[in-house]
């Protein structure tokens, strides 16, 4: 039991596994909050579509409806500012004051910069006042008598609902995956530990792991040892950073906390394992070693959607494969899957892949390491 | 030229480990580009597109129109009518929205007025499935009208359909660059990223051996002096950072199939990745300036190119960040590096106030090169204070 | 015997570190294996502990073959290595602790057994102190507890005295003797013959992955034709003093440089006097007078003709 507690002690002295497992992540939790707290809490952000007006001719009704009309919320859905001429609405484009410019004359004029979002809304408004201006139009031209019930039937259509089944999931905003990203990259940084732990047993690769195999006490044993100390200790790590996220940064995983826990500690076992076999298996410099397990958490937490949320989505499309086996997207798939889609089903099939990938890397270590025979020290 | 030549002997010596690094930052820099692209061939406007389910249980006349009326700008894709399945496939974002149209919707329309409600299932929280679902109420609405007007469901339809050609002309602004977000732009947005997390773990690995307290005060007694010393440690340093910068525009070169070397907006791209690349540059000699293990290098090199990079609007778009974080991301040279790079993307003619614009935004990441590297000098000679007490 | 070793050979590629090396080492003995750095010391002691595979031979140890598994040979064998092999993020006393756990698993008998090894070693003011504070010699004291703090029957040290000041070097090789006289066998390792010298009672020579020589001290020396060697100060000597010294009964060899006459004697008696009387005969001036016996670099240097300090 001593190097049990022994291996604990050395862990939390050592500034690196303090800093890679919990100030990192805590670092990055606190950006991520900082910069999609607001985008979060309004579930979409909406800030007004700023359009230009140019009105070569007096368009009362348009020029109002523009000015007033509203989405969701109260809030208006343009920023409307009137040009005098379409080159002062050009230079405001040019300048990016605003997303595109209607000039009204006999008919209707769109310019844009980009085909975006935002200038798909203003065009969607468009398209809309013309088509109901055409279609009382028509109505007028070919039955006068029915315009007034068409005008009604027009109004009355805001009683139709289109109803949102709602997902069994509580999570609603594509921006906590940045969360999820975040728990996968705290589970798989443990690599860095594991890293050690494949080190310090290697007697040709330091005097210290020499003295280990020299010893009485079977090298197996002492590996275990090493490895569920430093499980217990990134696994509480991984839960401090859980809790930093649930109740500091305030993402409840749509109230899947004791699923979520299950994940992060299966997730720090696969980081763990991972980073032992890239110990024991890689032949190399201390320095390339590291490396590879930096590009091991890092690559994997990319593919996981870190860096871009939807880059699972376009692995989806070319190399699904990668989605099933990596990482970091099993964690955030499991974490998605319950607190978005409340798919419990999902879930499972994604911690037990992930459980199945640890003890995969377990085992090719521990196999690695009962073979090997040193050629030189 | 002595501590110059050193500094790509250790160099060498790192050559596996820049290797990994090398794979690593690239290929993310290589697939966020891949992701982020699409395809600017078409001059004309492109309304947003989405994946759209319609599962129509009535087997009427309204599900096929909408299929047929929303078809032309979006993708309809075809689905097996289970809520699961469906659930799935928003999962997997294979589906962005699916329209139910329950079994009795169109026997339950009287006098022209329809009473059942629609269902729908769709990704939770995306934008764009609102700006759909509001298009799909206008064309509801319009159904209405029209059948309040005395129309059958058919002959409605019809007539949406007819209507549909009305529609506001839109012109794509002349002076914007048809090869705006295109792949070398969209490859630049990324250099940042690049330029940071491989160009600071590399230099300051080599620092840190030329850091190291014996080394450090063998060449304290040296003849040599520390001026000519760091101005050979800095000359080799840009060295570098020159090869990193070659190594991306080689890959830009590649990637936009040698059409980079007769764009014009090339030069601008070069000033912007030029000064962003010297920020770079200066950060990792401060870092191998501060520390003395490569761990510490490690965490320092991946909070700053993150947080410089997400502040910076690299991952994630300038005009998602709130007034706050704006305010604060003003003060990163990334987010002026991507402004600058947005306006270079989008750039046709060259006008004064361009010039003007991209000038100031680069001198303020030059600057901040400048700042940066006066406090690692400052540093030393504090540290060199210490050894010498 | 405690350790016997027949017929080891190990390569490193096409290089043999140890070509058919033998050795035989009794129980109570301090063994020391001399021989210049890349003779296969090291090699030697790795091949011995199991750290590493070698091509041909067998390696006995207190009787039974040495394996990886070997674990009850294993707890009776206490390691010091050439680099100082401790956790740099446990103190002092924590590092003798865990290494000593991996040999004693009673709790009472280890904490008993800890103390000593830190009361042999004269740490017991650094017991709170992380390695990182210790200076050369302290650390490499500390490396020896971690090895001997089980209290071990044999004992092999690698080199342990490099890079240590000549105080911290004389308490290691104390405390080496003392191990001896408390029952333990030693296995010194070094290039320094000055301490194999001073504590071993058995030496075997190694060159080139093979033992070239192998006794005490004395019967080391008595391999050799040299006698003596004496050194003279002398500011001016002709050459036909030079060839009358040359001329002297047991003179090997005559050099003079840098105003020093060298003159190495074969084993014979009253060299010094004769050659002080024919200083005095040709009138030659002289100051300091040095006579040196036999040292085991002189062994080395006569059966391979090269230095053991190359």
């Amino acid at each position: 039991m001593i190097h049990f507690w022994y291996r604990i002690k050395v862990m939390l002295r050592e500034r690196s596994s303090i800093f890679w497992n919990l100030i990192f992540p805590i670092f990055l939790g606190f950006l991520f909050y900082v910069m999609f707290n607001n985008i979060i809490n309004n579930v979409e952000k909406f800030s007004e579509i700023s359009v230009g007006l140019v009105l070569e001719q007096e368009q009362a009704d348009f020029s109002k409806l523009i000015k007033e009309v509203e989405v969701e919320g109260g809030k208006k859905m343009f920023a409307v500012t009137e040009y005098k001429d379409a080159d002062a609405a050009k230079k405001a484009l040019d300048e990016d004051e605003i997303y595109g410019y209607i000039t009204v004359a006999d008919d209707f004029h769109l310019v844009v910069k980009a085909s975006n979002i935002q200038t798909t809304v203003i065009k969607v408004f468009l398209d809309q006042y013309i088509q109901n201006s055409k279609l009382i139009e028509n109505v007028a031209k070919e039955n006068p008598q029915q315009v007034n019930a068409v005008v009604q039937g027009l109004m009355n259509a805001g009683e139709i609902e289109i109803k949102n089944i709602p997902l069994p999931g509580q999570d609603k905003s594509p921006y906590t995956q940045y969360f999820y990203a975040l728990i996968a990259m705290t589970c798989l940084i443990a690599s860095t530990i594991g890293l050690q732990n494949g080190n310090n047993i290697q007697a040709d690769l330091s005097a210290l792991a020499a003295r280990r195999n020299v010893a009485p006490t079977k090298k197996m044993k002492q590996v275990l040892i090493d490895f569920l100390a430093s499980y217990l200790v990134v696994g509480i790590m991984a839960t401090i950073i859980l809790a930093m996220v649930v109740y500091g940064f305030k993402q409840d995983f749509g109230g899947n906390i004791a699923p979520i826990l299950l994940v992060t500690w299966v997730g720090s076992f696969t980081g763990l394992a991972g980073g032992m076999m890239i110990g024991v298996c890689l032949k190399g410099s201390k320095r390339m070693k590291e490396g590879f397990s930096t590009a091991f958490f890092m690559g994997s937490s990319f593919l996981g959607g870190l860096q871009i949320v939807t880059i699972t989505y376009v692995i989806e499309k070319h190399c699904p494969i990668i989605n099933r086996i990596n990482p970091a997207t099993l964690i955030v798939n499991a974490c998605k899957s319950l607190a978005v889609f409340g798919d419990t089903r999902q879930y499972v099939i994604n911690l037990v892949t992930l459980t199945a990938i640890g003890i995969a890397f377990l085992i090719i270590s521990i196999l690695k390491l009962r073979r090997t025979k040193y050629a030189s020290i | 030229m002595l501590v110059f030549n050193t500094f790509f002997r250790l160099l060498k010596r790192l050559k596996g480990q820049i290797i990994v690094y090398g794979v690593v930052f690239l290929s993310l820099a290589l697939a966020m580009t891949k992701v982020l692209t699409t395809d600017n061939s078409t001059k004309d406007f492109q309304e947003n597109s989405m994946e759209l389910a319609v599962i129509n249980r009535s087997q009427g006349v309204f599900g096929e129109a909408v299929k047929e009326y929303f078809g032309t700008t979006n993708e309809i894709i075809d689905v097996v009518d289970d809520e699961s399945a469906i659930e799935d496939m928003l999962y997997w974002r294979e589906l962005d929205y699916a329209l139910i149209i329950p079994e009795d919707f169109e026997d339950s329309i009287k006098d022209g007025k329809i009473t059942k409600d629609l269902q729908c299932l769709e990704v939770p929280g995306n934008f764009e499935s609102s700006v759909f679902k509001a298009e799909l109420e206008m064309y509801i609405s319009k159904m209405s009208g029209l059948m309040a007007g005395g129309m059958s469901i058919e002959d409605a339809t019809k007539e949406l359909e007819k209507l549909k050609s009305e529609q506001v002309t839109v012109e794509v602004a002349s002076f914007v660059n048809e090869q705006q977000g295109d792949v070398i732009s969209n490859f630049f947005s990324y250099a940042p990223y690049l330029f940071l997390s491989l160009g600071i773990v590399v230099i300051s690995s080599v620092l840190i051996f030329f850091n190291e307290i014996e080394v450090k005060k063998r060449m304290e007694c040296s003849s040599m002096p520390l001026f000519k010393r760091q101005v050979s440690l800095f000359g080799a340093i840009v060295a570098f950072g020159m090869l990193l910068l070659a190594v991306v525009l080689v890959l830009a070169a590649v990637m936009s199939k040698g059409s980079m070397f007769t764009d014009v907006r090339m030069p601008y791209f070069l000033l912007n990745l030029t000064t962003m690349l010297l920020f770079s540059v200066s950060l990792a000699f401060l870092a191998g300036t501060l520390f003395d293990k490569t761990e510490s290098v490690n965490g320092f090199v991946n909070i700053v190119s993150l947080a410089l990079c997400f502040l910076g609007g690299i991952f994630v778009p300038q005009e998602f960040f709130s007034e706050g974080v704006q305010s604060a991301a003003r003060f990163m040279p990334t987010y002026w590096y991507t402004k600058s790079n947005v306006s270079i993307s989008a750039m046709a003619t060259v006008t004064d106030a361009f010039r003007k614009e991209i000038f100031m935004q680069n001198l303020f990441v030059f600057s901040s090169a400048i700042a940066v590297f006066a406090i690692s000098i400052v540093i030393v000679n504090l540290k060199r204070r210490r050894i010498a007490a | 015997m405690v350790v016997e070793i027949e017929n080891l050979v190990k390569r490193y590629g096409n290089l043999v570190a140890l070509d058919h090396f033998n050795l035989q080492i009794k129980e109570g003995e301090v063994f020391g294996l001399l021989g210049p750095n890349g003779s296969g010391k090291s090699t030697t002691i790795h091949c011995l502990l199991s750290l590493l595979e070698y091509d041909k031979g067998t390696i006995k140890v207190f009787g039974q073959e040495m394996k990886p598994t070997s674990y009850d040979l294993k707890k009776d064998i206490g390691v010091i290595m050439q680099n100082v092999a401790v956790f740099e993020e446990l103190t002092v006393y924590e590092n003798i602790d865990y290494f000593c756990g991996l040999y004693i698993k009673d709790k009472a008998k280890r904490k008993q057994y800890v103390e000593e090894a830190i009361a042999f070693v004269e740490l017991q003011d650094y017991k709170k102190f992380y390695p990182k504070k210790l200076s050369g010699g302290l650390l490499r004291r500390l490396n020896i507890a971690c090895g001997i703090a089980h209290k071990p029957k044999l004992i092999i040290l690698d080199e342990p005295t490099v890079a240590v000041d000549p105080q911290s070097r004389n308490k290691i090789l104390e405390g080496i003797m003392e191990l001896n006289r408390q029952g333990a066998t030693i296995i010194y390792t070094s290039h320094y013959m000055e301490e194999v010298e001073q504590i071993c009672t058995k030496i075997a020579i190694m060159d080139k992955g093979k033992n070239i020589a192998l006794g005490t001290k004395d019967e080391l020396k008595n391999m050799i034709d040299l006698g003596e060697t004496i050194s003279v100060e002398i500011l001016e000597l002709p050459d036909s003093t030079q060839a009358a010294i040359k001329a002297l009964p047991h003179v090997m060899k005559v050099e003079y440089e840098n105003y020093v006459l060298k003159v190495r004697f074969s084993k014979g008696k009253h060299n010094l006097i004769r050659l002080l009387d024919l200083l005095k005969e040709e009138e030659i001036g002289f100051g300091g007078v040095h006579s040196e016996l036999p040292t085991l670099n002189d062994v080395f240097l006569e059966i391979t003709g090269k230095e053991l300090r190359d």
